[in-house]
């Protein structure tokens, strides 16, 4: 029991399976969600997921849709209401459908599947999310990945512009920076003259995930989701980065392992990046010599510090240092500017 | 007001039982409820002569809960008997447990659970927290046991005593066991071994039910053993029981068994 909750010390993964999946399934571009369970709890995931889009002017609105469990669904089985929204999802004429179970549809032991089967020509992906069973928020998140990925193999392959295909997997849609973290990867990947192929899944229409079999690689969210991407149904040994590349001399191993999973050169890449990050550190020269504190094993932030000659100590002044992490170098820019303000 | 549940295995008639027992109590001049408690709604079948009776979840299914009243799902059967069966989902789909705490609800909210004597038939074993419902919340305050000497039905009798054991250690649940009823499958020493597992879990042997070929063909005819053959002395033994449950007050916590102390019993007095 958390006796005292603070950011801190709340559980980052433990929350609500149901929330974990619908942050993959709302970001599907031209998907319909259906959450099958009492109204209540779409209510408080949309609640949440409208506040994550509050810092997103203009960003679109998902499409989910609640099949109202009640009492007498509870105790006849919730098929034919599950059923009854299916057919209100396919009038939209989506791209796909998500159906994400609840607690209680999963204790009545509902065979979404089945009821899910006999829709169409519309693709359908069920995604159980009965948090009682011992999931949580990223289970969720993962269970809606794998579910994609698995209606992946039935898609045909879009065109693509020859070049190797980049798939990002496992963005974490409700966080603030996630845009920001895929726009530094494109960044960088455009060092090597490569682009980002699939996001899997940030607002990707349907169609796209029939690029995830032919990815040339795949680059994880984070290393957590290594079991994730072992399912994938990707060709047998396509190479993967394991996390999305946090602080400075990470950035630059970053390009050098997509360089040599997709046969290129990444000296010159390297080269400029590091250039890159020798200017962004000049910019806040000023902080040089300034005696900060940091939580222990944050060896990022300990890089960071020491290239600007920054003095790490206990008694310094402590400094945030966000979790998740900054991503790329351009993460280590609004970390500084972040250090800056509170030196 | 007396309210009774009779637990046990499936199949090892409770529902029998029952019937002739709010039979029985019926001719005794009390007023009678019986609440069939197991989604295949055959408990009062009997009393009813047979006549199906709309289930209480049926009607809410068709109608909606609002709707439903009270003449709509509670028949009057032989001797003034009143009936009414839970029913349940289609099998294997939804939750029959939460259909017995919905009926439930609906018979106290319709003010339907009022009688001298109110008979809870209830499905088979405890098999999760809603058909634990007429003994955790207050509707079945003396439970009684069927069983016969099979291990199994041993076995489903002595979990319910589990589940009451359990209950009783909340402050407000006034759930007891208030017997065991052996209703026989003619076993060698079945009836020695039926009391000695009373004893074992502090509990009274209350009856023990031969069986009898009358109660076959009081089923035939649709009626109980009471109706149909009211001078059997399997009968007697339906009143009997009836005179007995009148009077019981003594109620107790029980003690269940280990599952090696239950077969131990169970080998120590099975003839090999």
């Amino acid at each position: 029991m958390i006796s005292s909750p603070s950011p801190s010390s709340t559980p980052r993964s433990d929350g609500c399976t149901l929330a974990g999946a619908l942050s993959v399934a709302s970001a599907v571009a031209d998907g319909v969600t259906v959450v099958h369970g009492p109204a209540g709890c779409s209510h408080h995931h949309v609640s949440l997921l409208l506040t994550a889009l509050l810092d997103r002017p203009g960003a679109r609105l998902p499409v989910l849709l609640s099949d109202d469990l009640g009492e007498e669904e509870v105790i006849f089985g919730g098929e034919d209401a599950l059923a009854v929204a299916l057919d209100e999802a396919v009038e939209r004429s989506p791209g796909s459908i998500a159906v994400i179970s609840t607690c209680v549809a999963e204790a009545i032991g509902d065979d979404c599947a089945a009821v899910a089967a006999r829709v169409g020509p519309v693709p359908v992906v069920v995604v159980p999310a009965g948090g009682f069973l011992g999931g949580g928020f990223h289970d969720g998140e993962r269970a809606a990945l794998e579910a994609y990925a698995d209606l992946s193999v039935c898609l045909p392959v879009p065109d693509a512009d020859g070049g190797p295909v980049v798939a990002l997997v496992g963005e974490k849609n409700l966080e603030y920076e996630a845009d920001s973290h895929a726009d530094e990867l494109g960044r960088l990947l455009d060092r090597l003259d490569i682009g980002i192929g699939l996001r899997f899944v940030r607002e990707a229409p349907t169609a796209s995930f029939g690029l995830l079999p032919r990815a040339d690689l795949l680059v994880l969210r984070e290393p957590g989701l290594a079991p994730v991407a072992d399912r994938f149904p990707v060709r047998p040994l396509t190479p993967r980065i394991p996390g999305f590349p946090i602080g400075l001399s990470a950035t630059l191993e970053f390009l050098r392992s997509a360089g040599r999973a997709l046969g290129i050169d990444a000296t010159a890449a390297c080269e400029a990046e590091a250039a890159h990050q020798d200017a962004v550190l000049a910019r806040f020269g000023g902080l040089s010599g300034a005696r900060i504190s940091l939580p222990s094993a944050v060896p990022w932030a300990a890089e960071v510090a020491t290239a600007l000659g920054m003095v790490v100590h206990p008694a310094g002044v402590p400094v945030p240092v966000p979790e998740p992490a900054p991503v790329g170098t351009a993460g280590i820019a609004r970390i500084l500017s972040r250090w800056g303000r509170r030196l | 007001m007396k309210q009774i549940a009779l637990y046990g295995k499936g199949g090892i008639g409770k529902s029998t039982t029952s019937a002739n027992l709010s039979a029985a109590l019926a001719e005794r001049g009390r007023s009678v409820l019986q609440v069939g408690c197991d989604p295949k709604h055959d408990s009062t079948r009997m009393l009813m002569h047979g006549e199906p009776l709309p289930t209480v979840l049926d009607q809410v299914r068709e109608r909606g809960a609002p709707n439903v009243a009270l003449a709509d799902v509670i028949g009057t059967g032989y001797a003034g008997v009143r009936c009414v069966e839970a029913g349940g989902p289609e099998p294997g789909i939804g939750c029959a447990g939460r259909g017995i705490i919905a009926t439930f609800q609906l018979l106290e909210q319709r003010g339907a659970l009022e009688a001298d004597v109110i008979v809870y038939d209830v499905l088979g074993d405890v098999v999760c927290g809603g058909f634990a419902m007429p003994m955790r919340e207050g509707y079945a305050e003396e439970v009684y046991l069927v069983t016969s000497g099979e291990l199994m039905s041993l076995y489903a009798a002595n979990n319910i005593a589990k589940a009451i054991a359990r209950l009783a250690e909340r402050p407000r649940c006034r759930c007891r066991l208030a017997g065991v009823i052996l209703n026989a499958k003619g076993m060698e020493r079945e009836e020695e071994l039926v009391r000695a597992f009373a004893d074992a879990i502090g509990a009274r042997l209350i009856a023990a039910i031969p069986r009898d070929r009358t109660v076959q063909i009081a089923e035939l005819h649709r009626r109980t053993v009471v109706e149909d053959a009211p001078d059997s002395a399997q009968a007697a033994v339906y009143r009997r029981l009836a005179d007995d449950v009148l009077a019981n007050t003594d109620l107790a916590i029980p003690r269940p068994l280990t599952q090696d102390d239950l077969e131990s019993l169970a080998i120590e007095y099975t003839a090999f």
